[in-house]
């Protein structure tokens, strides 16, 4: 029987390398320049490399596709230093080695969403606030259900974030293969659908978040996914915070059009 | 025995039966209220009778819930005549029988409530979610959906009105218990979906994307309402919830159930036998 050939994608999950600590809470990774933590990447791209991906792409912001170009030429000219971000630590350090000339921005996180104008009522998407005001705290996940059955702990700062730090040394690699089991992807988005219920009679701030905000994001990645694929020999590795995993995986699949691969093929610790 | 510790929900695909032509593709139906027809729905009402639900959901928007309830309360009294859609035709007889005093209207329906927040369509820039123009503008035809991939079905013939939609016309005659049982299979709703993410979701360019503004900010926004509606109707672990829905959202609504892992799901093909009436 002949088979149908279709393009490859494999998601690769990742935590942020780089402590932005943007979120309420927030993995505490040591200094990834540290040279333990580089040869330790250095493994990491190696195994990818097998991959052979044709294209990397990565969880930046079309509007910052110019800025991220000139990075990755600055990179390829050795005038251009590796920050700590998992693009430019993995994205970039895999596609130079692949010979490519570019990376690709396909995050949709716009600086204007014609959704949510400036006089938008945030009440209508604030979820902890309706939670909060309404008894309905039980519909928010907490740290620990993000982090099931992992090796870590939580600290609170002062200003309310919370660092998930972990117990004992992790290797990047060992950090990756925990991050993309399918089981921790499937339970995290089982928290979103939980978060949605938040919301009484004509409110539902949990459902208006998770589709207006977290669907919408997710679903225009993986349209930026298929706007740059240009034939069926293309295989693109996408390298995305963990949590845009299930989601992007799910569209890509119910899709039909592409094969899935799991990094977990790859990675071996 | 172990205690049941989840509620459970089953979904039941339906085709409107009132032929109300909303869709782009719309199922030919003949008049049900005919005593042939009668028969068959009051057959498939004894058929899921054994589901033994506790409350009927129907795919109506909160907002016309007291019209529902005056309706059926007047139909139990024997005051009120059914019309042709499902809700009536399956959802207030097998409320009936099942002694329910109410119906649950669990529908979010953006285009019947003008003050949307997201998309107030008396002051919102339809272009925005427009994926038919913008695919006749752009050459993205190829991304609607097309005639061809409802007539590989040999038994339907297609026909299309003047304003682009289409009625799907079978060519034989079909029991309504085997309507349902086509309805409800799992490959043809996984199909549905499919086409929502091969097709509309990419109709867009550049910083364009009406197709997955659709998509997500209408699609995704009323099946996941639909599915916290019906979790809002959930009150406890003993709780059976048949919802009778088009088929085109069971797909979405079941993977929602399947994904929060809350609830037991049955398939509605357990109940529904085609029978053989010769």
């Amino acid at each position: 029987m002949k088979q149908k050939i279709k393009p490859t994608i494999m998601i690769l999950g990742s935590g942020h390398f780089d402590n932005p600590g943007l979120d309420a809470y927030n993995y505490r990774m040591d200094d990834v320049l540290a040279p333990k933590r580089q040869s330790e990447i250095e493994h990491l791209v190696a195994q990818l490399k097998p991959f052979h991906p044709s294209k990397v792409a990565l969880e930046v912001d079309e509007r910052f596709d110019a800025r991220t170009q000139e990075d990755y030429q600055g990179y390829l000219n050795d005038t251009y230093e590796l920050k700590r971000g998992e693009g430019d630590q993995i994205g970039f350090r895999l596609a130079k080695q692949m010979g490519h000339p570019k990376v690709y921005c396909v995050d949709y996180f716009p600086e204007k969403d014609p959704f949510f104008p400036e006089d938008f009522d945030s009440n209508l998407t604030d979820l902890d606030k309706f939670a909060d005001e309404h008894n309905q705290e039980h519909f928010l996940p907490s740290v620990e259900d993000f982090y099931a059955g992992e090796n870590v702990e939580f600290n609170e700062e002062e200003d309310g974030r919370v660092w998930i730090e972990p117990k004992k040394y992790e290797s990047i690699i060992e950090m990756f293969i925990r991050g993309n089991e399918p089981e921790g992807r499937c339970a995290e988005h089982k928290l979103y659908l939980q978060m949605a219920q938040v919301g009484l009679r004509d409110q539902y701030p949990g459902a208006n978040w998770v589709g207006h905000r977290w669907y919408t994001r997710n679903l225009k990645i993986f349209v930026n996914l298929t706007r740059i694929t240009k034939s069926t020999d293309d295989r693109i590795l996408l390298i995305i915070g963990g949590g845009h995993v299930y989601l992007v995986q799910h569209f890509l699949e119910a899709s039909g059009n592409y094969t899935l691969e799991s990094p977990l093929k790859y990675l071996k610790s | 025995m172990k205690q049941k510790t989840k509620p459970t929900i089953m979904i039941l695909g339906t085709t409107h039966l009132g032929n109300p032509g909303l869709d782009a593709f719309n199922y030919k139906m003949d008049d049900v209220l005919t005593p042939k027809r009668q028969n068959e729905i009051k057959q498939l009402v004894q058929q899921l009778k054994e589901y033994e639900p506790t409350k009927i959901a129907i795919e109506w928007d909160q907002i016309y819930d007291s019209q529902v309830q005056t309706d059926y309360q007047e139909y139990l009294q024997g005051k009120f005549e059914l019309k042709r859609g499902e809700h009536h035709q399956i959802g207030f007889r097998l409320a009936e029988e099942m002694g329910h005093s109410k119906l649950y209207c669990v529908d979010y329906r953006l285009d019947h409530r003008k003050d949307d927040p997201f998309i107030p369509w008396d002051d919102f820039d339809v272009r925005l979610v427009d994926y038919h123009t913008f695919a006749k503008e752009h050459n993205q035809e190829d991304l609607l959906p097309r005639k061809e991939e409802y007539s590989v079905d040999s038994d339907v013939e297609l026909h299309e009105e003047d304003d682009g939609r289409v009625w799907i016309v079978p060519k034989n005659y079909i029991s309504i218990i085997d309507m349902y049982i086509q309805d409800n299979t799992p490959e043809g709703r996984r199909k549905d979906h499919q086409y929502y993410l091969r097709g509309v979701a990419r109709i867009g360019l550049e910083s364009q994307y009406p197709g997955a503004n659709w998509l997500s900010h209408s699609w995704y926004d009323r099946n996941l309402k639909i599915f916290v509606n019906l979790s809002r109707i959930t009150e406890s672990t003993d709780e059976r919830i048949l919802l009778i829905i088009g088929a085109g959202h069971v797909y979405l609504i079941q993977q929602f159930f399947e994904e929060a892992g809350d609830y037991i799901i049955e398939s509605p093909l357990k109940y529904i036998k085609s029978e053989d009436v010769n």
